[in-house]
């Protein structure tokens, strides 16, 4: 499950609500102008798109006492392998808890994404907006395929996979990018970071996902440890990331 | 050449299988383990290798960083242990020394040193992004690359390899370290998607064009694809460049479940067997290939000639990903330039990128081929203003660019940072010109337009224009110069002054481009000044010159008769196969009239009982309607009062249908952008009824995203709807040093400034940029923004205002500028 296939991933009409909910969308009229302007950045977002992933998956090494709940009835959090020491604080040992395998993951829908938006962004400022939005939309279609082909393949060994956790999610700083970048070799689906850890391609993602032989909760995304709180578009709006 | 030279096989995966953990750094792991390195390289002359590459992939500053080890030891290991693999198998095993001759000195400097393999200093990319696709600058990249250059020199390496860059300005900026910091020869392989692109988009005619111009010694392709697919990828690659060919695949594709290489030794070599036509010079393995391979392929090689080449070259001039092949009319945009063009000076002297970069996609989207690029500004630092302008250009136009200046300086500034084959305007047959313009011209691989006058001014005869031309002809040829990258210029003068000489510049352009094979490009529109209907007597001599050998018009693309007389003449010169591009372009017209049509016609741009109000038209997005009720407005009322009473008003509703959630972020822009059909139409109007002395503007705004942060749209969109208040807006872009937001308050005394950053990490640097503003002009307000920024932050960090959206800035600037 080294290497898997979301080069055909697009946007389809279904994930046109999400794009409209990234732009702030609550039922407002759209004028027919609006409506083909949405239209077309869609297309050119999937135009664009060259959607790649990377995946590895690493055994953590835990020994029985990690893999069992405690009387609490949770489990400890992960000790981590000299590779993934990288990966700092104590969120994401909590993400791995109980797991025996990590999976590190980067996606990316390409260069050409980043190229049209700056475009745009001088010719067509609304269009650049929707771009943007659609992007952001189509990298996350593009790990939510990945995850749930994993999940599935897992699910037949009669494994579990966690959800995706990222660095710059709770205390898992932004930093770790850069190890990240090289345990991959990211440079294999073209991403590059920056000495600020930012990822080029723009519309990039890397991030963990647990295994494990027991049934996982779905790990809900907690707004108490994240850097955003208290400047959270969608907690503004009155809902979740997570929702 | 007697047969192709062998190059080595993948190094990171010999070193993984000998314990290299995945994320660790070959060359720190190298130099903890000399004798794994020494085996491995041993192993690749043992299998047949001519040259080894170094384990110096990521020896360089920025990859190295953080890991206790300088660039100079991990250089000094590598070369080391390859030096001492090299000496200790040629005492066991004497042989001789392979045909070197396609690098004139490499035999001699190998007999002298007592070796027959040679050593290639492995230098990969830094892997982080050049501008403008990413935050490092091409001198930062350069230095760098410079760095493990000179270490890789002093420890006694005999050739520079470098490979499997993705971003072709990285390319170059490794290759000019590499021609500046060595007499090494050059060898430069780039790494292709299937597509023929790279991930940053770099196209291979790009690549070979590039390369070549820059003096590179051979070049290729590794790693990313297996020999099938690269097969077609060098085929093209060869239509492009005389160099010598390197081919270095990997073991085919990773297997999609496993991960793992699907070629062995067998099939990757039958693979490569179909190269023999294509006659490479160069072959080798890269990722999943190992010694097995390697000497599998040298034995089936020994028969082939890598000299059978194909003589036929494509040429152009290109970008990274735009090539401008030669051959037909090539449309030169001349818009690009702030003589006689006042808005473009004022963006010029404000630094205002955003309008030089639409001008720029207007000159594209209308057909040019070629964008001209002039930044002559009496008063401003051409030097510097010429590399901001690229800088901005090369992020969004893909055009292929032509540096239009004189100052050597300036040229070589560009020059050396455009990643493609640039076109320098101009050179003339004035010796002192030749003497400092073409070496730079000959360094960088650039063509050039050569004005056929000197010193002593315009000749005023064809036969004197073609002895100028022959004069810098003769001197090109000797700078190693070739007649196929001169665009020869025989100078348009207005017919209405000097009406002899239209038929001179004809006559010596028809002369000069059947007898010497060059280009010729020519300013076209200085033909009809003074004359009245200007465009029949331009349309028409440009027409004539065509006919005449022009190929290279310098126009402005945005008229459409004259791009008109372009294609109608590409269809009567052959150009335009089965007049296709014709029939599109026109049949597109009618199209597009047809469309206005249904659109005035759409049910939702009327209010209930028919009329339609500005207000109306603003808050429903309709840019056309909104510029029309203004015009008719300004029938009854003043300029100013249609802004305060019409526009203003209107805007101030949108805002407060945005905040109530009635109008979502789409329609608030599509509003914005309405009223700036209206607002640029009345500052038109005031401007004109001044003579140009007066502008419309409630106040000065600099605005930005902080160092480290490339995030924009937010600021974008404040931009957007403060300059429809009517502010005046300077915007710095993205990732803008302190220094730069200082400098422009310092220049322009501005009162407001808006700061922008989306990331927790870049909140220090909004702080730096508040307490240096500050610093300078106390006075000056700043107010903040950005999904991480909050009051409390903002407060804490010394700003004075936060904005919670656009329409927050808009109150802002009201308070702080009225």
């Amino acid at each position: 499950m080294n290497n898997i296939d979301v080069s055909k991933v697009k946007l389809t009409d279904a994930d046109r609500s999400e794009v409209l909910r990234y732009l702030g969308y609550r039922g407002q009229e759209m004028t027919d102008d609006l409506t083909s302007s949405f239209n077309e950045c869609m297309d050119l977002v999937n135009g664009a798109a060259d959607p790649r992933i990377l995946i590895k998956i690493f055994p953590l090494g835990q020994d029985e006492s990690h893999l069992n709940k405690d009387q609490d009835g949770t489990y400890p959090p992960a000790v981590l392998p000299d590779e993934l020491s990288f990966l700092e604080g104590s969120d994401i040992r909590r993400h791995l808890s109980g797991c025996s395998e990590a999976v590190l993951l980067a996606a990316t829908i390409g260069m050409k994404q980043d190229i049209i938006t700056r475009q745009l962004s001088l010719s067509d400022p609304l269009k650049s907006v929707i771009v943007d939005s659609a992007g952001s939309v189509l990298i996350e279609a593009v790990c939510d395929t990945a995850e749930a082909y994993m999940r599935r393949e897992l699910l037949s060994e009669g494994k579990f996979l966690t959800s995706r956790f990222s660095p710059g999610y709770g205390d898992l700083p932004l930093m770790a990018q850069e190890k990240f970048s090289q345990i991959l070799e990211m440079r294999r689906v073209g991403i590059t970071v920056s000495s600020d850890y930012l990822m080029s391609p723009r519309k990039s993602v890397t991030a963990v996902l647990g295994i494990a032989s027991h049934e996982v909760k779905k790990h809900e995304r907690s707004c108490a440890s994240c850097n955003l709180k208290g400047a959270c578009r969608f907690r503004q709006m009155g809902f979740f990331c997570s929702e | 050449m007697s047969r192709p030279l062998i190059l080595d096989g993948a190094t990171g995966t010999m070193l993984q299988a000998a314990g290299l953990a995945p994320g660790e750094h070959p060359e720190v792991f190298g130099i903890s383990h000399p004798d794994v390195v020494r085996k491995i390289e041993t192993e690749y002359l043992r299998s047949g290798s001519d040259i080894l590459y170094t384990n110096t992939f990521g020896a360089n500053k920025r990859k190295l960083k953080g890991c206790d080890v300088s660039v100079d030891e991990a250089v000094k290991a590598a070369v080391s242990a390859s030096l001492d693999a090299v000496s200790e198998f040629e005492s066991k095993n004497p042989g001789d020394m392979p045909d070197f001759n396609i690098f004139p000195g490499l035999a001699k400097r190998l007999t002298d040193l007592g070796r027959r393999h040679a050593i290639a200093l492995d230098i990969g990319p830094i892997g982080e992004l050049l501008e403008p696709l990413g935050t490092v600058t091409f001198e930062e990249a350069y230095s760098a690359y410079a760095e493990e250059i000179d270490a890789g020199v002093k420890y006694g390496a005999d050739l520079i390899v470098i490979e499997t860059f993705t971003d072709l300005s990285d390319a170059r900026a490794a290759v000019l370290a590499a021609k500046e910091h060595s007499d090494l020869p050059v060898l430069v392989t780039m790494t292709f998607e299937s597509t023929g692109r790279t991930f940053t988009g770099t196209l291979i005619p790009s690549f070979a064009m590039t390369m070549e111009g820059l003096g590179a010694d051979a070049i290729g392709i590794n790693c990313s694809l297996g020999p099938d697919e690269i097969r077609p990828l060098i085929e093209e690659m060869e239509e492009w460049t005389s160099l010598p060919i390197i081919v270095k695949p990997n073991a085919g594709l990773p297997d999609p479940k496993t991960g793992e290489y699907a070629l062995k030794a067998e099939g990757f070599t039958d693979q490569m067997g179909s190269y023999k036509s294509l006659a490479p010079a160069f072959l080798g393995g890269c990722c999943g290939t190992d010694p097995s391979y390697i000497n599998k392929l040298r034995n089936a090689v020994s028969d082939w000639d890598p000299d059978r080449r194909k003589t036929e070259i494509r040429r152009g001039i290109c970008s990274a990903t735009n090539v401008c092949e030669y051959g037909g009319v090539r449309v030169i945009g001349e818009r690009l330039n702030p003589t006689g063009k006042k808005k473009f000076q004022k963006a010029l002297i404000e630094h205002d990128m955003g309008y030089v970069c639409k001008i720029a996609l207007q000159e594209e989207e209308a057909g040019a081929d070629v964008l001209d690029v002039n930044v002559g500004v009496p008063g401003c630092d051409e030097k510097a203003l010429m590399i901001e302008v690229l800088r901005a250009l090369l992020g969004v136009v893909s055009l292929p660019l032509q540096i239009d200046s004189r100052d050597p300086e300036t040229v070589e500034a560009a020059l050396r940072i455009y990643p493609g084959r640039a076109i320098v305007n101009s050179i003339n047959a004035d010796d002192e010109t030749l003497d400092t313009m073409l070496p730079i011209i000959k360094k960088y691989g650039a063509a050039a337009v050569v004005l056929c006058l000197d010193e002593s001014g315009i000749p005023k005869d064809s036969k004197g224009r073609v002895e100028k031309a022959e004069h810098v002809l003769k001197r090109c040829h000797e700078a190693g110069i070739e007649a196929y990258d001169l665009l020869m210029d025989c100078l348009t003068l207005t017919v209405s002054a000097q009406q002899d000489q239209a038929v001179e510049t004809l006559h010596a352009m028809r002369y000069i481009t059947e007898n010497y094979h060059t280009h010729a490009a020519l300013g076209v529109s200085n033909i009809s000044f003074g004359l009245p209907a200007r465009k029949h007597i331009t349309e028409s001599f440009l027409t004539q010159a065509m006919a005449m050998g022009l190929d290279f018009p310098i126009i402005n693309p945005n008229q459409l008769e004259i791009m008109d007389a372009v294609a109608s003449f590409r269809v009567l010169s052959g150009e335009d196969k089965n007049c296709e591009s014709y029939i599109e372009r026109f049949a597109g017209r009618t199209e597009e009239k047809t469309v206005t049509v249904s659109a005035a016609s759409s049910s939702d741009k009327k209010t209930e009982d028919g009329s339609m109000t500005i207000e109306h038209a603003v808050l429903k997005g309709l840019k056309d309607e909104t510029r029309a009720l203004a015009e008719e407005a300004l029938s009854t009322m003043t300029e100013e009062e249609v802004i305060d009473r019409e526009l203003i008003p209107a805007l101030d509703k949108v805002g407060e249908q945005y905040e109530k959630g009635i109008l979502f972020l789409p329609q608030l822009i599509s509003s914005a952008n309405a009223a700036t059909a209206a607002f640029d139409m009345i500052r038109d109007r005031i401007r004109a009824k001044s003579g140009g002395s007066t502008d419309v503007s409630k106040g000065t705004i600099i605005i930005c995203t902080v160092k480290g942060d490339i995030h924009d749209i937010g600021k974008n969109i404040v931009k957007v709807v403060l300059e429809n208040y009517g502010y005046h807006m300077i915007d710095l872009g993205k990732d803008v040093p302190v220094e730069k937001v200082v400098d422009a308050v310092k220049e322009t005394g501005c009162r407001l400034v808006g700061l922008s950053a989306l990331m927790t990490t870049t909140l220090p640097a909004m702080k730096d940029t508040i307490d240096a503003v500050k610093a300078v002009s106390p006075e000056t307000r700043i107010m903040v923004g950005g999904a991480v920024v909050t009051p409390e932050y903002a407060d804490e960090i010394g700003a004075d205002f936060y904005c919670n959206d656009a329409r927050d800035s808009v109150r802002i600037a009201r308070e702080v500028l009225g």
